[in-house]
């Protein structure tokens, strides 16, 4: 009995599923999981793409922290893969280069470095080249035998996304996708999964022509985000909001990620995504689904990407007549911000002129099961906004009568108790606040909203791990809670493809319908209006 | 100084910390000021000689545990006294605009004010929040005097390397384990670096084979006698391998070496590093920098619950089971 609320406690506090705390103590009779950090499994990680923005800027930062705080084993060793051909020692002095430019909140330690690149190895070779994936093979018997990573293998496909299905292909032909004595082989993939839910389908099928479902980590750097996996501890660790969050007593819910960047060089890339596919059809409904899914049995992967994936499911998928009075495409022009000319969209560098593509994206979510019948989910996004700022609102209902009226200018009735709100800031100043009435001080009745807040600054001081820290580690421990399945992927496609479609056969005339610096065209504020609602300024 | 002996209350201090916030907050313009606490640390100390040091780790503590700290200073004065001082810490979090704030009430009094402290003391833990008492100077958990003041909080942090007689103060610190209170050891949490090195080890096949074939272990201190440090270490160890015989000498570890038959994994310290060699002979550098006492109260402070390889360990320190 002893043994087992220890464990429950110890697993909520590392987020650690149940049966694999106690498979940690009995493997391993010197592990202290309330004081050592989730250990990772001898491996190697190979990063297609070694010499790309996203190893230099994210995996490689992440992974030398790792190491810092010693959470990399002993057997540990990263092979990178691209097509520049590079020594193994050009390889680590590249990347040292690269880390002291990216490293942030983290000193540079010479001596954790030198020992940190000795497991750091290089392959020059094509994507599509089968022969490089031979020499792979062959590399990594090697390195299985010097760095004893007892052939555990994590491919992290680093690449242009239309290269994704031929590294699986390519990894699969040459044998790697399968291993012998009980080693395993993981593959992550970084979104977006398809353009479209036709292309996501096809990605699907050339991922598991040799890669199993549970081989697969489709990273949504969002679902690592702290702050995202604290949503889980608030509504489930708190008995005080559970019985709240439903129609009974929410109006309407409110996301917003707002960025005050432009396309910052990619828009090349940008204007064949847009801001639907880019934000809101993986990060933002999986935030959706993290705010509005059931609670799971257990906190385990299955469990909670099962009721993630089951509340995608339950969204309300739009009929090509109804998207238009339930979504707003827009695109930021050119303006004067802060003394400083600001660029449109179509001015930007590798941008079209003519360009139609979406830099905002609003579109009212609809969730059709007992909890969420009625209640709106607005979510927007957009670049070029007044701040850069992700957060959720939470809008109560009023109260059912109101006490504390007072007469406005024409003598009609004004209830002065604001509804409450609770917001769950996800980035900056990442916190909670909740909004409720109070009394003004002094003579008679009148009541003004006031603020409640937490701030995670002043309860948690320390370094938080970055997302990207958090879910490499969950993928080398084989911790699929915070990434991305299958089924989550086309039901959240099945959402966002027929909004896609209206927007592409009916392209909008106002286009570009915002300055930069606004919270966006006045569509969305009209899409609110016609449910009595309005947006809320972050 | 002339001995101040007023009559001090909980309300007036509280009183004084609100003037403090509104004086911060109507003087600072630049910044915005935020009043930070997650919890109440209680400190006791001795002694007039440490106090920049002791507000310099209580400094580096609110980065990761902003709390109300209350310090009491027993000094050694023929007059009674009883005096007490509020202010705020402040610090600017790197890339914020924001001052993290917390406060401070510290007092000085002589070992017959130890009631009054108590009273005042009682009214000053932040409601609804964790409260725990770091006796910072060790030796007071011996005091009678002292005794009176362990109600104050359930979790009781101290540094038992202070104990001139390791085995005695582990006992007394059992003893109020054994009565209800939570004890935590910075002595103990000095050893995480070391015993997470050994599991990160063990946590390759080759290490891990070797586990039910460790017949001895050898942990060798830095100096003169046995150390708190090194019994706990011995203790846990043998624990985990009861089949093994093992020698602990010295205190401020200098080496763990496990041997089976004629195989052996090692952990050394190597200056700002410890240097581990595993038994296929691969050695890895493990960043091991001077933890300061902030470093080792974030650790305690992060389990507020029971933890149990500690419970059991010092239990096995304290009687024997060896």
């Amino acid at each position: 009995m002893k043994t087992a609320t220890i464990l429950t406690r110890l697993q909520r506090r590392r987020g650690i599923p149940g049966a694999r705390l106690k498979g940690m103590a009995q493997a391993n009779p010197f592990q202290d999981p309330l004081r050592f950090e989730r250990r990772v499994p001898s491996c190697a990680v190979v990063i297609f793409g070694a010499n790309g923005d996203l190893t230099k800027r994210k995996l490689l930062p992440s992974l030398y922290r790792l190491a810092f705080e010693r959470r990399l084993p002993q057997g540990f060793a990263v092979v990178g893969i691209s097509r520049t051909a590079m020594s193994d020692d050009d390889f680590r002095k590249t990347l040292e280069a690269s880390l002291k430019e990216f490293l942030e909140n983290s000193p540079f330690d010479q001596a954790l470095w030198d020992d940190f690149a000795r497991g750091l190895f290089y392959l020059a070779g094509d994507v599509g080249d089968d022969a490089a994936y031979q020499r792979l093979a062959v590399r990594l018997d090697e390195i299985a035998k010097t760095r004893q990573t007892a052939g555990n293998v994590l491919f992290y496909l680093s690449t242009q996304p239309s290269h994704y299905g031929t590294a699986a292909g390519g990894l699969g032909r040459a044998g790697l996708a399968k291993a012998a004595n009980g080693a395993w082989r993981r593959l992550v993939v970084e979104k977006p999964f398809g353009h479209d839910q036709a292309s996501a389908r096809e990605l699907e099928n050339q991922l598991h022509e040799h890669f199993t479902e549970d081989q697969l980590y489709r990273i949504d750097h969002y679902l690592g985000k702290e702050t995202v996996q604290n949503i889980l501890a608030f509504r489930f660790g708190n008995p005080l909001f559970e019985p709240l969050w439903n129609r009974q007593y929410i109006n309407h819910i409110q996301i917003t990620a707002a960025e005050s960047i432009g396309v910052e060089g990619r828009g090349g890339y940008y204007q064949e995504a847009g801001a639907l596919r880019d934000m809101i059809q993986n990060h933002l409904l999986q935030v959706l689904a993290t705010v509005a899914m059931e609670p799971s049995a257990v906190f385990e992967a299955t469990g909670v990407r099962d009721e993630r994936a089951k509340l995608l499911r339950s969204i309300r998928t739009y009929k090509h007549s109804e998207v238009h009075q339930h979504t707003v495409a827009g695109q930021y022009g050119p303006a004067r911000v802060g003394g400083k000319d600001l660029p449109g969209f179509r001015q930007e560098e590798g941008v079209d002129p003519q360009a139609m593509t979406d830099t905002y994206a609003a579109v009212t979510f609809q969730i059709e099961n007992w909890r969420w019948a009625g209640v709106p989910f607005y979510v927007r996004t957009g670049k070029r906004m007044p701040k850069r700022v992700t957060d959720i609102a939470i809008r109560f209902n009023p109260v059912p009568h109101s006490l504390f009226m007072t007469e406005g200018e024409g003598g009609e009735s004004i209830d002065t108790a604001r509804p409450n709100m609770l917001i769950l800031r996800i980035q900056p100043e990442e916190g909670i606040s909740l909004r409720f009435s109070s009394k003004q001080p002094g003579a008679g009745m009148k009541l003004r909203p006031v603020s409640m807040d937490f701030n995670y600054g002043t309860s948690f001081g320390g370094r938080t791990p970055t997302a990207y820290e958090t879910l490499l580690v969950d993928a080398m421990v084989g911790d699929a809670t915070l990434y991305t399945r299958q089924d989550m992927v086309e039901a959240s496609w099945t959402a966002v493809q027929p909004i896609l479609e209206a927007w592409q056969e009916h392209k909008p005339e106002q286009f570009p319908n915002y300055p930069a610096g606004t919270w966006g065209p006045k569509e969305s504020d009209e899409m609110l209006a016609r449910n009595g609602h309005e947006w809320r300024i972050p | 100084m002339p001995a101040l002996v007023e009559e001090i209350r909980a309300e007036k201090l509280l009183k004084d910390l609100a003037s403090v916030w509104k004086e911060l907050g109507q003087h600072e313009t630049e910044y915005a000021v935020v009043r930070a606490c997650a919890l109440t640390l209680l400190v006791a100390t001795t002694g007039d000689g440490d106090e920049q040091d002791l507000a310099g780790t209580l400094g580096d503590l609110m980065h990761s545990n902003p709390s109300r700290y209350v310090v009491l200073r027993l000094v050694d004065k023929p007059e009674p006294e009883f005096a007490a001082r509020v202010f705020a810490q402040c610090q600017l979090a790197f890339g914020r605009r924001q001052q993290l704030c917390c406060e401070q009430i510290e007092f000085t009094a002589t070992r017959d004010r130890i009631p009054d402290f108590y009273a005042v003391a009682l009214g000053l833990t932040v409601a609804d929040l964790p409260v725990l008492l770091w006796i910072r100077d060790a030796q007071l958990l011996m005091e009678p005097a002292f005794q009176a003041l362990l109600p104050l909080a359930r979790p009781l942090i101290i540094d038992s390397a202070q104990f001139p007689d390791a085995l005695a103060g582990l006992k007394e610190m059992e003893l109020r384990r054994d009565a209800g209170w939570r004890v935590k050891d910075l002595a103990w949490s000095r050893l995480t670096v070391w015993r997470e090195t050994i599991a990160q080890m063990f946590e390759t096949s080759a290490c891990r084979n070797l586990v039910n074939r460790i017949d001895r272990v050898e942990i060798k201190g830095r100096f003169g006698p046995t150390g708190t440090d090194v019994q706990y270490l011995a203790a846990w160890l043998r624990r985990i391998l009861p089949n093994a015989q093992i020698t602990a000498t010295g205190s401020g570890v200098q080496r763990i070496r496990l041997v089976a038959g004629g195989q052996r994994v090692e952990v050394a310290d190597a200056g700002e590093a410890l240097v581990a060699t595993s038994l296929d002979g691969m050695v890895t550098r493990v960043p091991d920098p001077v933890r300061s006492d902030a470093d080792l109260l974030a650790e305690e402070l992060s389990i507020l619950g029971p933890d149990p390889t500690y419970d059991a360990t010092l239990r096995a320190v304290t009687r024997g089971i060896n």
